[in-house]
């Protein structure tokens, strides 16, 4: 074997503050067997270049370490450094900076954690092997889910391309949240009137494929190779054959709330959703139907002239083979009953509703009306931040209320020229190309701008809504009466936004909106490669920043499927035929068939994690890229830097970025906690718990992504059951139990590590 | 900190600052300095309709770190502990909880309580009750009583002198 070159990054002074690079590099330099450098930038194009001319100048050099930052940043950037030289698999990183310099603020204790870690990772390195790869065929197909505004656009985009889109949308017909609103800011342009148009081109286009009712249930396979199932509701009526003509929902007996215009108004149980659906067509709602639920009535079926009606359509599945995923599934109005922001009266109406009333189509025509009595309000008040700004409710800024709110309340004016219009507001947030110079046109509509947040709304006993406020402006304590009050309500997610995080693994924030893979660098990637999030699932936004995802979302396909085949890492398990038994453990614990009955495994099956490995009672089975010596080597090390450390097994997605997050987010926690990085805690067998004790160290830290939650299915489920066998063995041995913990976590989750750490910590300290 | 208040020359005190930090923590409330000054507290006060106490004003004076000010000053003291203003603060700040704080820290260092008070401490010690229960509204004007509600009667201490000894005690021993 050659020598091993480690590579120490400054990082300006990220690391170099707190970690003392030269006494580290002093330290390392009495091996031989290493070749030893440091960089200021080892990212930049000169630290690389320092990297390809070690590998030059050093022939007998065959693997390397890098110390530098999280490999979730910058493992891309060395990776295609390195695989200029040797094979893409011959480095380690170090994680000295998320996971050491910005947790620690002791240099010392700094720089001997980081002296552990890179220890770990240049004996791990010594038993890595090069890895190769395989050439998959693509296929050139995407699925869009949602036909919001964001999943229209990414579809025409995508399609224009070339490529062949299933657009799936769950309700009857495209469009989303934007065929409800009345007007837009910042151009005050009618709504309706934009979005008809894509409708249209949508429908229109040969490349796209529509399924509406329709919602994706399973997913399996990779980038490029992707298998979805989409179920679709029966819709009860014939699209080829219904003219919409209306004569249907006119006879039909049963009155239903029409969700479309947010209850105001009353539809029937079969109807066109709404002017100008896409497709426009009836259709029957299931649950109040008479037909469909007691067998009478059938009223529709007789009268309708094409011959459309058809009670015998059945629910359907189908499998879809893409290549890529991009997912527009948008939010919802956040529900505030039960909460002081909301008062059970009907003249409480959200901006969305107002938005009903201000559309000339809308349940009233387009008339604004108290919906109590059907009267013109006199007075009309919007409160911003209804919900949001909120820990209690939604910690996050909204975005979009402060601009729609002074859209609609300039409107109000223009219906209302004599009307009392108040605004209640924390600060007015208008950034964005032409948004400032929006609201200052408001301004001069003498709108009363109330700089101060009402406690609670309540009414006089004849019905006349009130409110408390101070107004920090005027110094004022004031009591404002209002007609009608509109409340700017916190957006979150939709209900598909929040299935679709299920169904698709994706990870979310802990406002539970679907979080990038980076949040400035790139914004619609998510971490699973060929699956993308655009428009208001990711986050609240405008129209205008949601096409914008769009537009980058199908960039980002053509990259990935723009060739026929695509290169992927085989990243996977390999059995050795000498020790296997054919027990059939692994094939049990395989959640993706991905091992034969001859006992081979399927390359593109196979997702890495490892399950099959923890299971075998051989040793026969060894996932390339963590095999046993590798995470065996890698924890000696780790005890070899310091003896006194807690190893903290984590898993490759939530367990790791949490650690990350509490980096960045710079929250300190005992630097004796070391990570030793996982593609899943199910790669954990009992003896690989066991295994730090045997060499003294503190503790063992599981860190699982929460149940139900698993990229791989029921990792943490079978990490689980390690973990519990653990601790049996643990106190059959007389070894206090409560030194190995078991940590569900989420990604945005840093302060519950910093938190267990501490724990762990703390406890130690005490039993000492 | 390089702020003075020209009113009164009163500087920001920062160790006096920090303790209230901590004494907070205590009680499970974060660091006054979250406040972002939306007044809602102030919006639903019950003191603020009589007697004009702006709980935003006092985390905000307390936030720069004007504390004596605050504690010396005569608003601390018209805030009627009804918490609305924790139950509702969308921060999760607790306005009531820095004025029970500065309240406590006036009379340790000597103050005497404002005459109201006085006589607020005389009917707890003779009554064991802050106020005597009596009927609440709700939002539709109705009354409610405990009885009402089903709830059990309560009485008086039995043993008032044993109760007032007590709780003198108590005080005696917290300051």
């Amino acid at each position: 074997m050659g020598k091993t070159a480690v590579f120490l990054c400054h990082c300006g002074d990220n690391i170099a503050a707190t970690v003392d690079i030269e006494k580290l590099k002093k330290e390392f330099s009495k091996d031989k067997n290493l070749v030893v450098k440091n960089h200021m930038f080892l990212c930049s194009e000169a630290g690389q270049q320092m990297i390809l001319d070690t590998l030059d100048k050093n022939k007998d050099v065959d693997r390397l370490v890098i110390a530098s930052c999280s490999p979730k940043h910058h493992w891309n950037i060395f990776k295609d450094c390195v695989k200029q030289k040797l094979n893409a698999y011959m480095f380690e990183m170090a994680n000295i900076r998320e996971h050491c310099s910005w947790v620690h603020s002791d240099r010392e204790e700094a720089t001997k954690k980081a002296y552990s870690i890179i220890k770990g990772a240049i004996n791990k390195v010594q038993h890595h092997e090069p890895i190769g790869t395989v050439d998959v065929p693509v296929k050139r197909d995407v699925l869009v889910i949602g036909a919001g505004i964001a999943g229209m656009h990414a579809s025409l985009e995508l399609a224009d391309k070339g490529f062949h889109v299933y657009l799936v949308e769950k309700e009857a017909s495209i469009g989303g949240n934007m065929t409800k609103l009345g007007r837009t800011f910042p151009t005050d342009d009618c709504s309706m009137c934009t979005v008809s148009p894509i409708m249209n081109e949508v429908k229109a286009h040969p490349n796209i494929e529509l399924l509406t009712l329709s919602e994706v249930v399973g997913l399996s396979g990779r980038v490029g190779d992707y298998n979805v199932t989409v179920e679709t509701k029966p819709r009860y009526v014939d699209l080829d054959r219904c003219t919409a003509c209306g004569l249907c929902t006119e006879k039909c007996p049963v009155s239903i709330p029409n969700n479309y215009n947010l209850g105001l108004d009353k539809t029937k149980a079969i109807h066109i959703p709404f002017d100008g659906s896409v497709p426009n067509a009836a259709f029957i709602e299931e649950e109040a139907c008479l037909k469909i639920n007691k067998g009478v009535c059938g009223i529709c079926e007789k009268v309708c002239p094409a011959d459309a009606v058809d009670f015998n359509q059945k629910k359907e599945r189908r499998e879809l083979k893409v290549g890529a995923i991009v997912v527009a599934t948008g939010y919802q109005q956040t529900d505030l009953s039960n909460t002081e922001y909301y008062y059970e009266h009907p003249d409480v109406i959200t901006g969305l509703e107002l938005e009903r009333m201000i559309v000339p189509s809308g349940p009233t025509g387009g008339k604004v009306v108290c919906p109590s009595d059907g009267r013109e309000p006199k007075t009309i008040t919007f409160i911003q931040c209804a919900g949001s700004r909120d820990k209690r409710h939604k910690e996050y800024c909204s975005n979009i209320c402060c601009m729609y709110s002074i859209k609609n309340a300039k409107i109000m004016r223009a219906k209302f020229p004599d009307a009392t219009i108040n605004m209640c507001y924390i600060d007015i947030r208008a950034p964005g190309r032409r948004n400032e110079e929006y609201y200052a046109l408001a301004r001069e509509k003498n709108i009363n701008m109330i700089m101060g947040r009402p406690s609670q709304i309540m009414d006089t006993p004849d019905g006349r809504l009130f409110f408390d406020v101070f107004d920090k402006a005027t110094n004022k304590f004031m009591r404002v009466e209002s007609d009608l009050i509109v409340l700017a309500t916190a957006l979150e997610p939709s209900e598909g936004t929040k299935r679709m995080a299920e169904v698709l693994h994706l990870q979310y924030g802990m406002d539970k909106f679907l979080s990038p893979l980076h949040v400035k660098i790139a914004p619609v990637d998510t971490t699973t490669e060929g699956i993308y999030i655009i428009g208001t699932a990711e986050g609240p936004k405008s129209i205008q920043d949601s096409i914008t995802d769009a537009g980058a979302a199908a960039s980002r396909v053509a990259t990935i499927l723009k060739d026929d085949v695509a290169t992927v890492d085989l990243t996977t398990a390999v059995i050795d035929p000498d020790k296997c038994t054919r027990c059939g453990l692994c094939r049990e614990a395989c959640r993706y068939g991905a091992i034969t009955e001859s006992y081979e495994v399927v390359d593109m099956a196979c997702k890495g994690c490892g399950k099959c490995v923890s299971v075998c009672p051989e040793d026969a089975i060894e996932i390339r890229h963590l095999t046993k010596a590798q995470l065996r080597a890698q924890v000696d090390g780790i005890l070899e830097g310091d003896p006194d450390s807690v190893i903290a097994y984590t898993t490759e997605t939530c367990g790791y970025n949490a650690a990350d997050i509490a980096g960045t987010s710079r929250m300190e926690y005992p630097p004796m906690v070391k990570v030793v990085k996982l593609p899943c805690v199910g790669r954990l067998s009992v003896e690989d718990i066991l295994y730090p004790f045997e060499k003294g160290a503190k503790g063992v830290m599981i860190f699982a992504c929460p149940k139900g939650l698993c990229h791989y299915v029921d990792g943490t489920e079978a990490a689980e059951e390690k973990y519990m066998k653990a601790r049996e063995i643990l106190e059959e041995k007389g070894v206090d139990v409560n030194r190995l913990r078991f940590v569900e976590i989420l990604t945005p989750d840093g302060q519950k590590f910093q938190r267990s750490c501490r724990e762990m910590a703390e406890y130690l300290k005490g039993v000492q | 900190m390089g702020l003075t208040d020209l009113f009164n020359m009163s500087k920001p005190e920062g160790d006096k600052q920090k303790e209230l930090i901590r004494q907070l923590a205590v009680l499970g409330v974060k660091n006054p300095s979250l406040c972002f000054q939306c007044a809602k507290c102030t919006s639903g006060c019950e003191a603020m309709k009589l007697l004009e106490l702006q709980p935003h004003s006092v985390m905000a004076s307390v936030k720069t770190g004007f504390l004596d000010e605050m504690m010396n000053s005569d608003v601390i003291w018209a805030c009627v502990g009804c918490f609305k203003c924790k139950e509702r603060c969308p921060q999760e700040m607790s306005p009531v909880d820095v004025m029970f704080i500065l309240k406590n820290w006036y009379v340790m260092s000597g103050g005497s309580l404002p005459g109201d008070y006085q006589n607020l401490l005389q009917g707890i010690l003779s009554t064991g009750y802050i106020q005597e229960p009596v009927e609440v509204l709700d939002k539709d004007n109705k009354g409610w009583s405990r009885e009402k509600l089903g709830l059990p009667k309560r009485g008086h201490p039995k043993n008032i002198n044993g109760f007032m000894s007590a709780l003198s005690q108590l005080a005696a021993e917290k300051l």
